[in-house]
């Protein structure tokens, strides 16, 4: 296992730049996730990594070793495509033990690893079928078994989640964070679910646009995002952003869009007041961000700071998700299972203010996160 | 009430169960019609030379015509490899010439095949799998030599072989053959290898394969299908040709079956026995090849067609 340093890592196909400096380094034995929409450029690093695309810049390092320059037959990595990627032709176990033929590892060496791995996945049994004999869970469970079988630097893993059903899906995930700590290897995952990355890794990194937006523990960007990208696409239901302006009366500061005057706490305060501690601003146009759990709402008259009317509720079984109109915004808030409303019905609401983000309107950077909380 | 309204169910069952009873499927009735009529129409001329080449020629030449021999033999098997003399003077060369005409044909028809794969493979990998400036053009180009009719292009052929000293050769045979082979060659192998997901390629390479390996010991073993239908194609196309092995061709070195069969009707008595004869020898080899190879021809041929 290795420590992977990406320095300034570009690639650039025709006119479009898929990554963009990126820069990062991977912890030996670390779970780091990379994740984002689609085109963000996260598969493209990962096939960087593995030397299957050529640097149009830049040096990847594993443990110092420059290793740009190599092809991927001469890289020490292990890979888990999303779409398997199974020799068709071989066998589960030929398959499994395919990298350690090449490597010219010993014919009862091959054997005795093959088998190991294949218990380990609990696939023993499959051994002598052929891939289109599999399920696809079976399949996904070979490709595993492939790359666990080598003794790799990293271990990159393509998406090899996305083909499966949402139970098999959210199983696997416990059996891949399993199998991470029973390696303790560099693993290297990319997904575009975030859920997935919010429970598996050790850390995360955003990416959007070629760029890596923030990279930190699942904790840390969840409740302290970079920017407003970052906050919007960690989360399920994302967090809700309200457009407005901020204006300081008797020394506090409030957040002001149609229907809502809030006071932000004094983290964002001090934010705003010394723009050198976070990002700074200037009172003027903003975004507000609050996650819906972080929405309280009410039916009680007179309870809550703010007016809103009910748009649609979405029970959950644990909890119930109720979309708010508040003038043109539309909300989401999350509440107990037991909460029950009916559409256009009018409710008090209020925002845990020591949990409300704010960013900079023109270019979406979080305001005040790098301040201690108040 | 009971009563009238009880028979009354009964009968109306009854009543639907004639109707389907009755019903004539014609549609089905005509679909195997039809499927007959096609193979009848595919199968009875090969069917009917089977038949002649068991007959004594007194048979097959009787009116009104016999279709299962009367007194069948196995002479004119027999004398392709044992002539006797009345044999000798009523097949000419021909009948001698029959079994070294199939060894060339074998020889002539599996060097074309296998050319082609090579050559073939090496291209196709580049269409399929490299973006260039105006692979398309070439991919069009490739196809559109073949709209030229072989006769109008012969006479340079001849000329460029005999200066190349190639004529009456099995390499000016198996080059002209390739030629006109390698471009059908090409388009089906190119589609074929676009169906491969490009994912297994990458996964042999992180598999510490280099790109050779990674051809010979994946990319390949999966093509199977493919190289088999390219193969079988370019193999009969060779095997049938009659043309090109006309002119390049003068003596029993490098002559053809079809050739061969063809000149039982040029001698001054035509032996229709021998010539069914050397029509069955002549199709047993590619016949066997596609049935050996069915299930991959099909494979091959049919990569692309439907998502999968």
């Amino acid at each position: 296992m290795a420590q992977v340093d990406l320095d300034k890592i570009r690639k650039q196909f025709s006119n479009v730049v898929a990554v963009d400096d990126v820069t990062l380094t991977i912890q030996e034995r670390e779970f780091l996730t990379l994740v984002g929409p689609s085109g963000c450029g996260k598969t493209t690093t990962l096939r960087l990594i593995a030397g299957l695309e050529r640097l149009t810049s830049g040096q990847i390092y594993f443990d110092g070793v420059a290793v740009g320059h190599q092809p991927a037959n001469r890289r020490d990595i292990a890979m888990v495509f999303q779409s398997y990627a199974l020799y068709p032709h071989m066998t589960v176990a030929e398959n499994i033990g395919f990298a350690l033929k090449m490597m010219r590892v010993p014919k009862p060496e091959i054997q005795q690893r093959t088998a190991r791995a294949a218990e380990m996945l609990d696939i023993a049994h499959l051994l002598e079928r052929r891939p289109k004999q599999l399920s696809g869970g079976q399949r996904q469970r070979v490709a595993l078994g492939r790359a666990i079988v080598r003794d790799a630097a990293a271990y990159l893993l393509d998406e090899p989640l996305s083909n499966l059903d949402a139970k098999l899906r959210v199983f696997m995930r416990a059996e891949l964070k399993k199998l991470h700590l029973d390696l303790q290897k560099t693993f290297i995952y990319v997904t575009h679910d975030q859920a997935e990355a919010m429970t598996m890794s050790d850390r995360i990194a955003v990416m959007h646009e070629g760029r890596v937006q923030q990279c930190a523990s699942p904790l840390e960007i969840y409740n302290q995002p970079a920017n407003q990208f970052v906050a919007g696409f960690m989360g399920s239901p994302p967090m809700n952003f309200i457009p407005g302006e901020l204006q300081r009366e008797d020394g506090d500061l409030f957040f002001l869009a149609s229907g809502i005057r809030q006071r932000l706490p004094a983290r964002l305060s001090a934010a705003v007041a010394c723009p050198d501690a976070g990002g700074g601003a200037s009172p003027g146009p903003v975004v507000l961000g609050v996650r819906p759990e972080d929405v309280k709402i009410s039916t009680a008259n007179g309870a809550g700071d703010h007016r809103a009317t009910v748009f649609v509720e979405e029970p959950m079984g644990a909890d119930v998700l109720v979309t708010l109109s508040l003038d043109a915004a539309l909300l989401k808030a999350r509440a107990d299972a037991e909460f029950r409303t009916r559409p256009g019905q009018n409710l008090g609401l209020t925002f845990a203010e020591h949990k409300l983000h704010l960013f900079a309107a023109d270019d979406g950077r979080a305001l005040g996160r790098d301040l201690p909380p108040a | 009430m009971t009563a009238t309204s009880a028979p009354t169910r009964p009968r109306s069952s009854a009543q639907s169960g004639a109707r389907i009873g009755v019903q004539i499927p014609w549609r089905l009735i005509a679909t195997y019609a039809l499927a007959i009529f096609f193979a009848c129409y595919l199968l009875a001329p090969f069917l009917w030379i089977v038949l002649t080449s068991f007959m004594t020629e007194a048979d097959a030449l009787s009116v009104p015509p016999q279709w299962i021999p009367a007194h069948p033999t196995l002479d004119n098997y027999a004398g392709f490899f044992n002539p006797t003399v009345e044999q000798r003077l009523q097949g000419s060369r021909a009948v001698e010439e029959t079994p070294r005409g199939l060894l060339n044909s074998m020889i002539v028809a599996f060097s074309t095949a296998l050319l082609n794969l090579c050559l073939a493979t090496l291209a196709a990998y580049s269409f399929a799998r490299i973006r260039f400036r105006g692979s398309q053009v070439l991919l069009m180009l490739y196809l559109v030599s073949r709209m030229v009719p072989g006769v109008v292009i012969i006479i340079p052929f001849f000329l460029v072989l005999r200066t190349l000293g190639l004529l009456d050769s099995y390499l000016g045979l198996i080059l002209s053959y390739t030629t006109f082979t390698l471009p059908f060659t090409i388009w089906i192998l190119k589609d074929y290898f676009r169906t491969i997901p490009r994912d297994l390629e990458d996964a042999a390479r992180v598999d510490r394969c280099n790109w050779l390996q990674m051809i010979w010991r994946v990319f390949l073993p999966i093509s199977a299908p493919g190289l088999v239908a390219a193969g079988v194609f370019a193999f009969m196309t060779a095997w049938n040709e009659f043309l090109f092995a006309l002119f390049l061709t003068n003596t029993i070195r490098s002559k053809t079956i079809p050739l061969i069969v063809a000149n039982f009707a040029n001698d001054l008595d035509v032996r229709f026995t021998f010539m069914a004869a050397a029509g069955v020898l002549a199709v047993i080899p590619p016949l066997v090849l596609a049935l050996i190879f069915q299930r991959l021809i099909v494979q091959g041929l049919a990569a692309g067609s439907v998502k999968g």
